[in-house]
Order: C-alpha cells, then sequence, then structure tokens
C-alpha cells in the first residue's frame, strides 16, 4: 500500500457506521452527525489525482482517486448523509443506521474509486447495505428486500463479468471512458442500467424503496442510482444507447406516477423520471450535457431527500402515506407543508430553485447537439414534472379534501434537516454559481435571462392549469398498478404455478407407471416363483436325473462338434 | 375506493379563500402569457421560436399525457391486494 492518505472518506463512515449499534442516545446522534460532516471537510481537503494505491493479484487498485466529478458527488453524498442522519435522530432501530453509514461509505468508496474492481467492490457493499436499509422497514418490507437484493446482486455479477473481461481482453482496470463495443463492456453497461432503473428493471425502485421505514427512503434515494449515474458519466458518455434508455424513464415515471396512490411511491417513480434526464445527458455527451447530467444528479438528491422527508415526516406522525387518505395536513404541519412545496418547486425547476439551474444544462445541451426531438420531448417531460409530482405530492398531502388528521409538526430534529436541505434549494437557485463552480467542466452558461426564465414559468404554470382543470381524472383511486415487476411476481409466479403443476401431473404419471410395472413383475415373479410356481415346486429325482442326462448329452454334443 | 366512488370529505381549504387563489392563479397564467409577447424568442427547431409557444406546448403535453396515464391505467390496474394472493 502507498499513498500520503491512509483513510479515504468511505471508510470513515463504514467505520463509524459499524460503531453505532455500541452507542446510545447523545452518543450515537452525535457520531451520526460527527462522521459525514469529516467526511465532507476531508472530501474537500483532498487533493487532486491518484492519493492510495494497492498491489492486489497483480492489478494495482486506486481505493482513493480524487477529480472535480467526484468531488461534486462526494460532496452531495455526505450532505444527504448529514441530512438523512439528522432527520434520522429519533429512529430507534440502530441497525437501519448502521446499514445507511455503510451505504453511504460504499457510496463514496465508488466516486474515489481510481480502477474497475474498486468500484465492483464498493458497489457490492452498498447492494449488501441497501437491501439491509429496506428490510429494515419491518416484515412488510422482507419480500421487497429479497427482491431488491435479487436484482442489485444480478446488477453485480454482469458488472463484475464486464470488468473481468476486460480485463481479460484488455488487460485494463482503468476507471475511464469506454466505448461501448465489446461484450464484457456490455455487460458493465448492463448492471449499471439495472443499478440506474432502466428498463426492464425500472420497477424495483417503486417495489422496495416505499416499503423502508420513515427514515431509511430518505437513505436510499440518494445513493444506488445516482451511483451508477456517476459510474456512467466516467466509463460511457455519448453512449447514444442511453437517451433511448432515459427517454422512456422520464416517460416511464410520469406515467406510473399520475397513477399512483402511494405519494411515497409517486417520490420514487420521479427518480425513474430525473434518473431518466440524466441518462438522456449522458447519452448527449457533450461537457454541457454532462455537466447537466452532474449537475441534476446533486440538486436531485437534495430535493428527492427533501420531499421524502417530507413525506417520511407524515408518514412518522400520521402512519398514512396514501394519497386517498391524507388531506389538510397544512393546517397541523405548516413548517412540513413548506419545506414539501420548496422541493417540489425545485423538482419541477421553477425559477430561483435548483433543478431551474440544473435542468437548464441538460435541455441546452440537447439543444446544442441539434438534439430536435430529444429538446421536444424533455421540455414536455419537464412540464409533466409539475403535474405529476410538484403538484401532485403537495396538494394530496396538505391540501385538497380534509382527511380529519391532526398530527403534531415534525419533531425538531426532523425540522433542521427539512430547513437544510430546503435552503441548499434555494442557495443554488439564487445563486448558481454556487453549484456550476464544482462542475467537471468550465460553466459558461447563464440560465438566468428573460425569455428563458418566462419560458419556464408558461411550462409550469400551464401545466398547473391541466392539474386543477382535470383534477376530476387525476383523482387517485386505491389500486396497484401492474408494472415490470410482474414479470418476476405476476408471470414468475403463474409461470412457478403451471411448472409445479405439470411437474406434479409427471410425477403422478411416472409413480402410475413404475407401480404398474413393479405389480406385474410381481406377479410373473409369483407365477415362477410363488407357490404352485414352476420354480416353487420340489422337484422329484427322477426328474432332476433326466435333466442331468440331457444337459450332459449337449454338453457332449457341443464338445464333439 | 375505485375509479366510480367518490370523495364526500370536506375541502381542506374554505370556498372563499378557494375562490381567491382561483383569482391568483388566473391572473398570474395572464401575465406570464402578456409577458411572452416582450420575450426575445430564439428558434432551435423551428416551432419553439414561436410566441406563446411553451404556454401552448405545456398545456396539450400535459392533457396528453393524464389522458395516456388514464388509458395505460384502464389496463394495468388492479385491485391493491393483487399480489398478496
Amino acid at each position: 500500500m502507498t499513498g500520503e492518505y491512509a483513510l479515504p472518506p468511505a471508510f470513515l463512515l463504514i467505520i463509524a457506521g459499524l460503531l453505532l449499534p455500541f452507542l446510545s442516545g447523545y452518543a450515537r446522534n452525535f457520531v451520526m452527525l460527527l462522521a459525514p460532516v469529516t467526511a465532507l471537510i476531508l472530501v474537500w481537503s483532498l487533493p487532486d489525482g491518484p492519493l492510495l494505491t494497492i498491489d492486489y493479484l497483480g492489478y494495482e487498485l486506486v481505493p482513493l482517486h480524487v477529480d472535480a466529478l467526484s468531488r461534486l458527488f462526494a460532496t452531495v453524498f455526505s450532505l444527504a448523509l448529514i441530512g438523512g442522519a439528522l432527520f434520522a435522530f429519533d429512529q430507534r432501530k440502530t441497525s437501519e443506521l448502521t446499514a445507511a453509514f455503510i451505504y453511504g461509505g460504499g457510496s463514496l468508496g465508488v466516486v474515489f474509486a481510481g480502477d474497475l474492481i474498486t468500484v465492483f467492490i464498493f458497489s457490492e457493499i452498498m447492494a449488501i447495505a441497501s437491501s439491509l436499509v429496506v428490510w429494515s422497514g419491518g416484515a412488510g418490507a422482507r419480500a421487497a428486500g429479497q427482491r431488491y437484493a435479487a436484482i442489485h446482486f444480478l446488477a453485480g455479477v454482469l458488472l463484475m463479468a464486464g470488468v473481468a473481461g476486460e480485463a481479460a481482453t484488455t488487460g485494463s482496470i482503468a476507471f475511464e471512458a469506454l466505448a461501448a463495443d465489446s461484450w464484457p463492456r456490455w455487460l458493465m453497461l448492463a448492471g449499471l442500467l439495472i443499478n440506474a432503473g432502466a428498463p426492464p428493471f425500472t420497477s424495483w425502485l417503486a417495489d422496495a424503496y416505499p416499503k423502508a421505514s420513515w427514515s431509511g427512503t430518505v437513505f436510499l434515494s440518494a445513493f444506488t442510482t445516482k451511483t451508477a449515474v456517476f459510474v456512467l458519466i466516467k466509463l460511457f458518455p455519448g453512449t447514444e444507447a442511453l437517451i433511448y434508455f432515459g427517454t422512456f424513464m422520464v416517460f416511464y415515471g410520469i406515467i406510473f406516477a399520475i397513477l399512483e396512490n402511494d405519494l411515497r411511491r409517486v417520490l420514487v417513480y420521479s427518480i425513474n423520471n430525473q434518473v431518466g434526464f440524466m441518462l438522456v445527458a449522458i447519452g448527449i455527451g457533450s461537457e454541457i450535457a454532462l455537466n447537466g447530467a452532474a449537475a441534476h444528479a446533486f440538486v436531485h438528491i437534495v430535493y428527492k431527500a427533501l420531499m421524502l422527508m417530507a413525506a417520511g415526516a407524515v408518514l412518522y406522525r400520521t402512519g398514512k402515506t396514501k394519497a386517498t387518505d391524507l388531506g389538510g395536513l397544512y393546517k397541523t404541519m405548516p413548517f412540513t407543508m413548506v419545506c414539501g412545496v420548496i422541493g417540489a418547486l425545485s423538482i419541477s425547476a421553477f425559477p430561483y430553485t435548483s433543478g431551474f439551474v440544473a435542468k437548464s444544462l441538460i435541455t441546452k445541451g440537447a439543444s446544442d447537439a441539434n438534439l430536435g426531438m430529444v429538446w421536444y420531448l424533455l421540455t414536455a417531460a419537464s412540464a409533466g414534472a409539475f403535474l405529476y409530482v410538484g403538484l401532485k405530492f403537495p396538494w394530496f398531502t396538505f391540501f385538497h379534501k380534509d382527511a380529519g388528521l391532526r398530527p403534531q409538526e415534525a419533531p425538531v430534529a426532523m425540522r433542521f434537516a427539512m430547513a437544510m436541505m430546503a435552503l441548499i434549494c434555494l442557495a443554488i437557485g439564487i445563486f448558481p454559481e454556487l453549484l456550476y463552480g464544482m462542475m467537471p467542466y468550465p460553466v459558461t452558461y447563464q440560465p438566468y435571462y428573460y425569455a428563458h426564465i418566462v419560458a419556464q414559468l408558461q411550462l409550469l404554470l400551464f401545466s398547473g392549469l391541466v392539474f386543477f382543470l382535470l383534477l376530476p381524472i387525476l383523482m387517485p383511486t386505491k389500486s396497484l398498478t401492474l408494472d415490470f415487476d410482474w414479470l418476476y411476481r405476476g408471470l414468475g409466479s403463474s409461470l412457478k404455478n403451471l411448472f409445479d403443476q405439470i411437474t406434479a401431473a409427471l410425477w403422478s404419471q411416472i409413480v402410475t407407471r413404475v407401480t404398474n410395472i413393479v405389480k406385474v413383475g410381481f406377479v410373473v415373479i409369483n407365477r415362477w416363483h410363488g407357490p404352485g410356481g414352476v420354480f416353487a415346486e420340489t422337484w422329484p429325482t427322477g426328474r432332476m436325473a433326466l435333466w442331468t442326462t440331457i444337459l450332459l448329452g449337449l454338453y457332449l454334443l457341443v464338445y464333439f462338434l | 375506493m375505485t375509479d366510480k366512488q367518490t370523495d364526500d370529505r370536506e375541502w381542506s381549504i374554505s370556498p372563499s379563500m378557494m375562490q381567491k387563489l382561483r383569482i391568483a392563479g388566473i391572473v398570474l397564467l395572464v401575465l406570464v402569457t402578456l409577458a411572452d409577447l416582450f420575450a426575445k424568442h430564439k428558434a432551435y427547431f423551428g416551432l419553439d421560436g414561436t410566441i406563446f409557444f411553451n404556454a401552448i406546448y405545456a398545456f396539450l403535453c400535459s392533457a396528453a399525457l393524464v389522458f395516456i396515464a388514464r388509458a395505460i391505467g384502464m389496463v394495468l390496474k388492479r385491485r391493491e391486494t393483487y399480489y398478496d394472493g
């Protein structure tokens, strides 16, 4: 092992996570805050370049390699962990927090990886730890957690096979831009797309995340998909297929969120939607588009955490998450409502919120690349975003019909966490240079000019008009929408039942036939050897002598011949 | 609650406040539409440089998305306990 810096931020968080079960009360909460804050300071004190190397099986692993992109993602992952930890002060399940810190540490491990093997190792740590976060949701999360783990282990197998193939064919494990032009690289791409929630593996997000606890979903929303986005930016920028995957995800997220009743699931479907924007930007691959993908990942982590905090606070206080059970909570949870609305405005890309300054980079990237159809589709999706989540979440939670619920305002720690995330949303929106200054490529783009602001306001307000005009159609219903997971939950289950029936019928036939053969065998044996059978008789001496004579005669005849 | 059932609960916002909000919303829509008259339009792909493009496009696309979702929902919606056996 060589290097000046012996403790990568990832290890700091993982060690802190492992310490948590031995602490309680204020000490536990103090460590929960101290660790990610220290990690954030460490992130910004590290110089660029490879800082730690380890020789392993003839390969040089680089567990700590810093550049602008890794620093950007590490910053927002640390912020998500700070906010999440603060929000989870009242969480009694320390096991969930331990898993969350190891999960967050794993994400920092990936973003600071300087080689593909390190990427794989930390990705697997993330898969295991995040499955534990889902399982911490209780008995209702068990089956969803199993499905979640199976899908991410599949992604890990594909990634590992790709890394091994790449090492075998090229001799390189360098974590750098690759062309998707060989089987190992396609396998890596497939593994990453599964983790990003791309089709046909879009539904693991909505299946698993809402089953986690009120705090677990906040952690889950931050790391897995955005780590996949980070790795895709590093490995496959400019891969055209990502534009198609991303565009599908953008509209998939909108359609399923419109149909959804569970508001935490609505927010999770919007992860598919927003990651779709990022994939399109990575597929475009220009500097402004890649900046857009990175910027959008940053702001998305913050406002999605904020919205899931608001939804989590409502769940914590009321035990409810469904639009049909909620409404009118602004009366007793005004602080949570204001924070939720700030998150909703940010995700909708309202001017002077963080979403506006990030999403603008992506649409500018599409127009600069002369991708007219992509630009029109992304613009339509931007309008749709206000309708399906920007309005739907706050409206059905805090306004709409009065559900008669009168819960207390969220606990103080939760309010601090939400305030922190809301301030980041507004600060980036008002001072975009805060975000642009961290981008991997220099940003000369200026999002605030009259025509752009007016255009965006028109998009959003007329989308809002549609929301209220079509509110009767948009009313959620107590129902479930079949999704891609039906392939392994519905169809898979039906196929298993069919297989069970066929094998049972086959087995029954085999048993019947074998029984019949055995029975016939017994009859034959009985006929020859049973009482009265030829071989069961006591042979008289004369007959014995006759047979002996015949056999001897035959022997002599054969010998003579 | 199925698609055909109605929600009989009271609105959480009073009718008078709702009316004020409705008027404020209409004023905002008018203002933002008129503001387009003073904007410098630049077309990248043709239609996007047209005056009021964003207002009309957002309205049509949002409505289309709602109806498409509704149509898909008619095919894919099931009872909440569908996977519970």
